[in-house]
């Protein structure tokens, strides 16, 4: 059975540990930024950052509202990106069976630029980047290496709110489902983002165009 | 090695007293099939895992699953008579189960006996003499099983010896068959009795059901759900080497000699693997593996967790250091 993320958005308080873990787990070094006026930080996912925190902010009813999302890789059941590769080089990407984990693997460094940008295009939440220095195609890989060993992804085990929730699949699936009748009392707009398609399943509060631009596909 | 003394005689020093029997309902919160098919599952996790275990797991997995259906069986049956806890024997350090008799609380032993006995003589071909010989034994005796097990929870060494002697086996023998054969049975009963001693405070390094020392220990998170932050600390738990029953303890406490002087205790683990510990006392020098399962996806069910951890009895051990608990699986020669 596959393994599942459940990102419950209405716990996270942004801080970024999950964002961090992740850094620290794959060895990436710091990236050099600069203040853009927001606390997303560095401004999009990059070849050192496959996790990141988005921030949105709106002033609703004369208040500051912020939406956070934990974006990263979501493991699709059927990944498109695998299926753009799949057509150029056969062991780009796979996607492990016993995990559900999609990997891109040192073979995404025979794409040609415009296969990257194929497979790259091919995925509907804006997830993969090119390394330009290895030369290979990067992203989230569920921590695999730890997974394996039945420990928790990095960004699972950093966070301290319990909005990064990690286990097989039906189970995480009936958790979600479980917050979301709780959440729905009060935030009737509350939503799982596509549960039937994907391995890291967000649970939103509110309008998911409010949180990122492909946070539903 | 030398075996050590056994450790188990509390309830000898007490007045031989039953506490009050009462029916209770015992149904157990997994469905039955479940906790068959997720052993198979956890150990095919396991060996996976860790290869280097398949030649220990091997002989006593298809024990394992045979008791584990065996305990799914038990499950299904309706109440039977179980002691209420008497609270002020309990406070004095006397487990449950100390000098209860048991055959009150059993159901007919006959076909789980035969089908235990079976899975230990299929897994230990020199043995199935041996567990021929006790299954015989069973048929004649409809008693004799229950007895076997109260004398196994009483730790009586003189009886078991007595018994090896009559039967013509040889006792450390007969010890290993009777508690692979048996053990289903007791891990039912603290099943059942877990909830009747989970409010009394039980600071003791025995268990509170039948007195025997922990096998293993693991940490977790609180399961509580906190309204902000998630609590990452480790609650410390300990395994009953024998029934399987799980009771909380401090972290710093040596459960043999109650030692809680920090600076006289450490714990052992590889760089790579700082999750996987061995907990050392200096004073008595004894130690107890424990699994930290904060960071793990999933806990691997208690009994299989001494089998994870058994790369840290050599270490222990090597050390000069003493299991709380001496299991089959853990007497080795070590330099």
């Amino acid at each position: 059975m596959p393994m599942t993320f459940f990102i419950d958005t209405t716990r996270c308080t942004a801080c970024r540990g999950c964002q961090v873990a992740c850094k620290e787990w794959q060895g990436f070094g710091a990236n050099q930024t600069r203040q853009r006026g927001t606390h997303q930080n560095p401004p999009d996912l990059n070849p050192l950052n496959y996790k990141l925190v988005r921030f949105a902010e709106y002033k609703e009813k004369g208040r500051v509202v912020w939406y956070f999302l934990p974006d990263q890789c979501r493991h699709c059941e059927s990944p498109p990106c695998k299926e753009a590769a799949d057509s150029y080089v056969e062991g780009a990407i796979l996607r492990d069976e016993a995990t559900g984990a999609v990997i891109f693997t040192e073979k995404t460094k025979q794409l040609t630029p415009g296969q990257m940008k194929d497979v790259i295009t091919n995925c509907p939440y804006n997830i993969p980047r090119l390394n330009k220095i290895s030369g290979m195609l990067v992203k989230c890989d569920m921590c695999i290496d730890r997974v394996r060993h039945n420990m928790l992804p990095m960004c699972v085990k950093s966070c301290c709110t319990g909005a990064m929730n990690f286990g097989e699949r039906d189970k995480m699936l009936k958790l979600a489902n479980q917050r979301l009748t709780e959440l729905k009392k009060k935030c009737p707009n509350a939503q799982l983002q596509d549960p039937e398609d994907v391995n890291v399943i967000y649970l939103l509060t509110d309008d998911p165009k409010k949180y990122y631009q492909a946070v539903n596909g | 090695m030398v075996m050590e003394k056994p450790l188990r005689s509390i309830g000898a020093a007490f007045p031989s007293q039953h506490p009050d029997v009462q029916r209770k309902p015992m149904k157990s919160e997994t469905p039955a099939n479940d906790i068959v098919s997720s052993l198979k599952d956890q150990i095919q996790r396991l060996e996976e895992r860790k290869p280097s275990l398949k030649e220990v797991l091997d002989p006593f997995k298809g024990i394992m699953i045979a008791g584990a259906e065996l305990r799914a069986e038990l499950e299904a049956l309706p109440g039977s008579e179980m002691p209420s806890p008497d609270p002020i024997r309990l406070s004095a350090g006397v487990p449950l189960l100390a000098d209860v008799e048991l055959k009150k609380m059993l159901p007919d032993l006959k076909a789980g006996i035969k089908k235990m006995l079976t899975a230990v003589g299929t897994a230990f071909p020199p043995l199935k003499e041996d567990a021929a010989r006790l299954l015989a034994r069973a048929d004649e005796d409809s008693d004799a099983p229950a007895v076997w097990l109260e004398t196994l929870v009483r730790n009586e060494q003189e009886t078991i010896s007595e018994l090896a002697e009559d039967m013509g086996l040889e006792p450390e023998t007969l010890r290993f068959v009777l508690e692979q054969a048996l053990k289903p049975y007791l891990q039912w009963l603290a099943h059942s009795l877990a909830r009747q001693v989970e409010e009394i405070v039980w600071d003791k390094g025995y268990c509170p059901i039948c007195g025997a020392y922990p096998d293993s220990s693991y940490l977790k998170k609180g399961d509580a759900e906190q309204e902000f932050l998630m609590a990452h600390g480790g609650q410390r738990w300990l395994h009953c080497a024998m029934c399987g029953h799980e009771w909380r303890m401090r972290r710093i406490h040596c459960p043999y000699c109650g030692n809680e002087d920090a600076e006289s205790m450490e714990y052992l683990a590889a760089k790579e693997t700082p999750q996987e510990r061995v907990y050392v006392c200096h004073k008595c020098n004894k130690y107890l593996t424990c699994l930290d399962t904060s960071e793990l996806i999933e806990k691997p069910p208690g009994d299989l967790i001494p089998f994870e951890l058994l790369h840290l009895d050599v270490i222990a051990q090597q050390k000069g250091f003493a299991p709380l608990a001496w299991r089959h699986w853990n007497r080795m020669s070590v330099s």
